[in-house]
């Protein structure tokens, strides 16, 4: 059993202890019983939510695992991205080259 | 060997054309610019549906203390501290989503780029000074202006088909990871309100701020004027919370079929179906719109 299906497990035991709970105090006509039960269910739905806390934290955890592929690809598009850039200024550069070519046959000339 | 000037023009510039429409292209940058602005506003659905998160959880644990105090009360000292109060989504949590959207929209981000006509069309623009610097050079019109324009067009329209091709090669390849990805954030945000996120959400509300409301209504038993105005407030503030559960479960159903439907637009993208995925990103916008007007609520 993996760490998150125990916390799943437990989740859901607290869960049904919630419902037992709720429907004890639906039933119980003692204002005290009542009231101490009310806040017992809250006391639950506390630890309820710590583990719903871990669960969710081990799932973003997960997140960052599956991250690799996209980053990957992303690499090879900014790769191609400033082959293109080098491209553009390699044709800038021979253009520039060829004026300043221009210039000195202006010069012998 | 003649100038190029002294040569037939039209067959080189329909030639250039020719290929330039050829190289018109796929519609990736149609669907890449779509998914872009799909994944800012998800990102952005995101950080404010957590804050909504982390307000509930702290209101439930107030709750919680506050009726701890009157069960309690006449029984010994009463206590309150940090770890009274539970921070559902911590910082790092936030932080580590942030870093999956971070790698989401660097992705589309250079999609949108690879597909921007502005890459192309500055090789053209270059191509097009460097025959002007040939011309100079030979003293003459080596190359014509005509031509000298059909040549930036083809270079221009021949690196966009090549950009595009690129971006649509990475799409396809990166598909069943970016579907993985997004199907793995929708389940952490759950399916229903037994499940992930959504659940822990719903549970809060029910088993917390309802039972707190509930109780501290049963344990008014008096009759005077304050009292019926606590049972009032207390009845008031019940329906306000059924609201507002209602809402808050229903923003991350609705963040969760953002996500799925990305996931779809890009899968749509990499199938080369720009008008499904045009269809999936505005399913997308109508969610996020949907979204934006519950929170400016």
């Amino acid at each position: 059993m993996t760490p998150n299906a125990d916390i799943v497990a437990l989740r859901s035991f607290l869960r049904d202890k919630i419902t037992a709970l709720i429907a004890l105090q639906e039933s119980t006509a003692d204002l005290e019983t009542f009231r101490r039960l009310g806040f017992q269910v809250m006391e639950l739905e506390h630890r309820n939510r710590m583990l719903g806390r871990l669960e969710f934290a081990a799932a973003t955890d997960a997140l960052a695992k599956k991250l690799a592929p996209l980053e990957a690809g992303r690499a090879e598009l900014d790769k191609a991205i400033q082959e293109i850039a080098k491209f553009k200024a390699f044709l800038t550069t021979i253009s520039k080259f060829l004026g300043l070519v221009d210039k000195v046959i202006d010069q012998l000339t | 060997m003649p100038a190029l000037a002294t040569r037939p023009r039209f067959a080189p510039i329909a030639f250039c054309a020719l290929l330039a429409a050829c190289a018109t292209p796929s519609g990736i940058a149609d669907s890449s610019g779509a998914l872009h602005r799909g994944a800012t506003t998800a990102e952005a659905q995101t950080a404010l549906l957590f804050r909504a998160t982390n307000s509930q959880a702290r209101a439930v644990d107030v709750e919680r203390k506050l009726l701890e105090g009157e069960v309690n009360a006449g029984q010994g000292l009463q206590r309150l501290s940090e770890k009274d109060f539970l921070t559902l989504i911590p910082p790092e949590v936030a932080g580590q989503w942030s870093s999956v959207f971070a790698a989401i929209t660097g992705y589309t981000g250079a999609l949108v780029q690879m597909g921007d006509p502005v890459l192309g069309g500055g090789v053209g623009n270059a191509l097009q000074g460097t025959g002007q610097s040939i011309n100079g050079l030979a003293g003459r019109p080596l190359v014509s202006g005509p031509v000298s324009g059909a040549i930036a067009a083809f270079g221009s329209a021949v690196v966009q088909a090549a950009a595009e091709k690129k971006a649509a090669d990475v799409i396809r390849r990166t598909d069943p990871a970016f579907n993985d990805l997004l199907q793995a954030m929708a389940d952490a945000l759950g399916a229903d309100d037994r499940s992930g996120l959504r659940g822990t959400v719903a549970d809060s509300w029910n088993s917390g701020t309802l039972v707190a409301l509930s109780t501290r209504y049963t344990s008014i038993t008096a009759t005077t004027p304050q009292d019926v105005a606590q049972r009032r407030e207390l009845v008031r503030r019940y329906a306000d919370a059924l609201d507002s559960r209602d809402r808050q479960l229903a923003d991350i159903a609705s963040l969760r079929a953002s996500l799925l439907a990305l996931a779809a637009a890009h899968r749509a993208a990499a199938s080369a179906k720009p008008a499904d995925a045009n269809a999936w990103i505005g399913r997308v916008t109508a969610l996020a719109d949907d979204f934006s007007r519950r929170a400016g609520r």
